[in-house]
């Protein structure tokens, strides 16, 4: 028995890994692979729920989210009403039966309560209508097309965060109080410092135009453009694209894991438990590999639920200013359409993710450290 | 009395010799100098325009150089002092107001009434901040709430980020009540017959209050980082108005040719957020080390 948790621990990561790798090399992730890592994943989900005996916590938790979202879909269905302007108000006002027929099409005439009922059936049963500004669009073929990019981008940019901020964190702390350690926070706080749309053009500029040293030797950009080093500063093609977003969208969030990192691996530095190791004659290197940096992932781990939130919002930003084909366009533009459909599928789908993200992340925390009390 | 007060003057004794923090705290209080003193202090009026010094580089009559539509950038920015730090300590406090009394009271009186209390708050916490952020503010900005021609073009984005911030405040705060309702000289003003009003005003409140601070000091710059989000979106202040947000996003486009544009706007962004940051590591230092923020 003792043998599938970590056979399924490391499956799913390895099937994580040849996504990625896939994704990077091939530009393309057969859909076998992905069907079987979140089979893998939930499988491994619900063997850790059953194995820590949270079975009944995990079946509540999942009850009350759908009465959450039933709760979200509700408000967002009434704000949206209360908005001025109907969808179909355009600059020049059309005959008055055009309009009437198109409202009619869409159900639009119905009472209020009718209406509500409709949408709310048509979610429960995954129908979530049309579009009414991309005609002829399916709002679920809308989110099929762009949804993947918008993940993929943030998930890089997790990952990246990960990488980055722990082990700043981790050397700032096995370093406190020195220069290390300052310089360390220094490159945090800027990074919490400096917003996305700041950092974005920066970015460009200097990667994908060699500015400013193009300004002090002319002929450096050709220089650059013939060596084929400068990075792409919009669009989606390839994994050189990737580039720039990613790092843009990782910054604010690697500095938020180093900072946590950090007080968290020093609280830990002065626990008995380290004092013992210490004791027991163990290399530094060992004791802060195997004793403080497991225990003081904990709370870093806790903090990856808000920070899916985070990088979903941050992520707006940085795909409109880098032009990447993702949803956030889709979000802003349907608010100002008044696209009910696409307003409210969008808004049910970021809220899935993020009770999702924050219900793994709890059930994580009980699998690291089975003396928390997650319910 | 005499055992609280000690324990604040030990606070502010750990924050005075904490020079960075000081530092930090002056060049808050200067930002704000210059928010307040706005119509008096900047060289030209924000939306004046100059037709004949269009995108002029910074030089002796236009310190930090003019726009594409020839305003004074240096006019601008201190104007969008005034604006983004509005936003910022509005937000906040509103938010902390609400969220202070809502986690107080479900703390307080748990039971039956902290369960449907939190359960809204899971709720909330749920929903994307920026959806509801974009909904409410493009609600709100239909409606005409106020006269002075500044705050109407700030409601939307108040009201959004208030609405957006009171929940983790909420949280914070009936965690912190949880903790100090069991102490003993609650149990004992209790005994004594306080009312509940009285006992939470007076007695948990001053034993609360170091973890709030903090939670305030950190909240600011996320609110002024939010409002130059939604700047950047488009949903921002209604022009001629400016804050940092709104400059910075306008320079973004001109960076290569006038990188003064985003250059200033982006510093003072830069520094206050950082300012505002270190601050508040300093006085968690102070006044609560055991935080985890």
């Amino acid at each position: 028995m003792k043998v599938v948790g970590p056979v399924l621990f490391w499956s799913t990561a390895l099937l994580a890994l040849a996504m990625i790798l896939s994704d990077l090399f091939f530009m393309y992730v057969p859909s076998i692979l992905v069907t079987l890592f979140w089979t893998v994943f939930l499988v491994a989900i619900l063997y850790g729920v059953v194995r820590q005996n949270l079975l009944s916590y995990f079946v509540r938790r999942l009850v009350s989210s759908l009465f959450v979202i039933a709760v979200i879909a509700t408000m967002t269905f009434f704000m949206l009403r209360l908005l001025p302007g109907g969808p179909f108000d355009e600059e020049k006002a059309l005959p008055d039966h055009v309009k009437a027929n198109i409202e009619k099409k869409y159900g639009l005439n119905k009472p209020l309560l009718n209406q509500y009922w409709d949408h709310m059936s048509g979610i429960a049963t995954g129908h979530l209508g049309y579009s009414y500004k991309y005609e002829g669009r399916e709002v679920s073929s809308i989110i099929k097309d762009a949804f993947p990019v918008s993940f993929k981008l943030g998930f890089y940019a997790l990952v990246l965060s990960f990488l980055i901020g722990v082990p700043l964190g981790l050397v700032a702390a096995a370093h406190h109080g020195t220069r290390i350690d300052a310089a360390a926070m220094v490159a945090a706080i800027s990074g919490i410092s400096l917003p996305s749309f700041l950092m974005a053009p920066i970015l460009i500029y200097i990667f994908s135009f060699g500015w400013p040293i193009n300004k002090l030797f002319p002929g450096f950009y050709e220089w650059m453009l013939h060596y084929d080093i400068l990075l792409p500063a919009a669009l989606w093609h390839s994994p050189r694209h990737y580039i720039l977003p990613v790092v843009t969208l990782g910054v604010r969030p690697a500095a938020f894991i180093a900072r946590l990192t950090r007080t968290s691996v020093l609280d830990v530095i002065h626990s008995d438990f380290v004092r013992t190791a210490h004791s027991k004659g163990l290399s530094e290197k060992v004791v802060l590999y195997h004793h403080v940096l497991r225990n003081s992932l904990v709370p870093v781990l806790t903090y990856a639920g808000p920070l899916v939130a985070g990088i979903l919002s941050g992520s707006f930003i940085v795909e409109i200013i880098f032009a990447i084909p993702g949803i956030a366009k889709y979000f802003v533009q349907s608010v100002f359409n008044r696209d009910y459909p696409l307003i409210m599928a969008l808004t049910l789908l970021f809220s899935v993710m993020l009770i999702f993200a924050n219900l793994v992340v709890d059930l994580l925390y009980k699998v690291v450290d089975p003396r928390i009390d997650v319910s | 009395m005499k055992q609280e007060d000690s324990w604040w003057l030990q606070g502010f004794q750990k924050l005075k010799n904490n020079r960075l923090a000081l530092i930090c705290l002056y060049f808050i209080i200067f930002i704000c100098f210059l928010a307040l003193t706005a119509k008096w202090i900047s060289p030209y009026p924000f939306d004046e325009q100059h037709i004949d010094d269009l995108l002029k580089s910074p030089n002796t009559t236009y310190w930090f150089g003019t726009d594409k539509l020839g305003r004074d950038l240096l006019s601008r920015i201190i104007y969008g002092a005034r604006m983004s730090m509005a936003v910022g300590i509005i937000t906040a406090v509103i938010s902390l107001l609400i969220g202070a009394v809502y986690g107080a009271v479900s703390g307080w009186f748990g039971g039956w009434t902290d369960s449907i209390m939190m359960r809204v708050v899971d709720i909330a916490y749920s929903i994307p901040s920026l959806v509801i952020m974009i909904l409410v503010k493009v609600v709100f900005d239909s409606m005409d709430l106020f006269d002075n021609p500044e705050l109407k073009a700030l409601s939307g984005t108040l009201i959004a980020l208030s609405i957006v911030g009171w929940v983790s405040l909420a949280r914070l705060v009936r965690g912190q009540v949880l903790q100090v309702k069991e102490m003993a000289y609650i149990e004992a003003g209790r005994a004594l017959g306080f009312g509940h009003i009285q006992l939470l005003w007076r007695h948990v409140l001053p034993n609360i209050l170091g973890p709030i601070i903090v939670m305030l000091t950190f909240r600011i710059p996320a609110n002024i980082l939010f409002e130059s989000f939604l700047s950047f979106i488009g949903l921002g202040l209604q022009p001629p108005f400016s804050s940092w947000g709104v400059l910075a996003s306008d320079g973004a486009d001109l960076l290569e040719s006038f990188p003064h544009l985003i250059l200033f706007p982006g510093a003072a962004l830069f520094f206050t957020m950082m300012a505002f940051q270190l601050l508040g590591d300093g006085l968690r230092d102070a006044f609560d080390p055991k935080m985890k923020l």
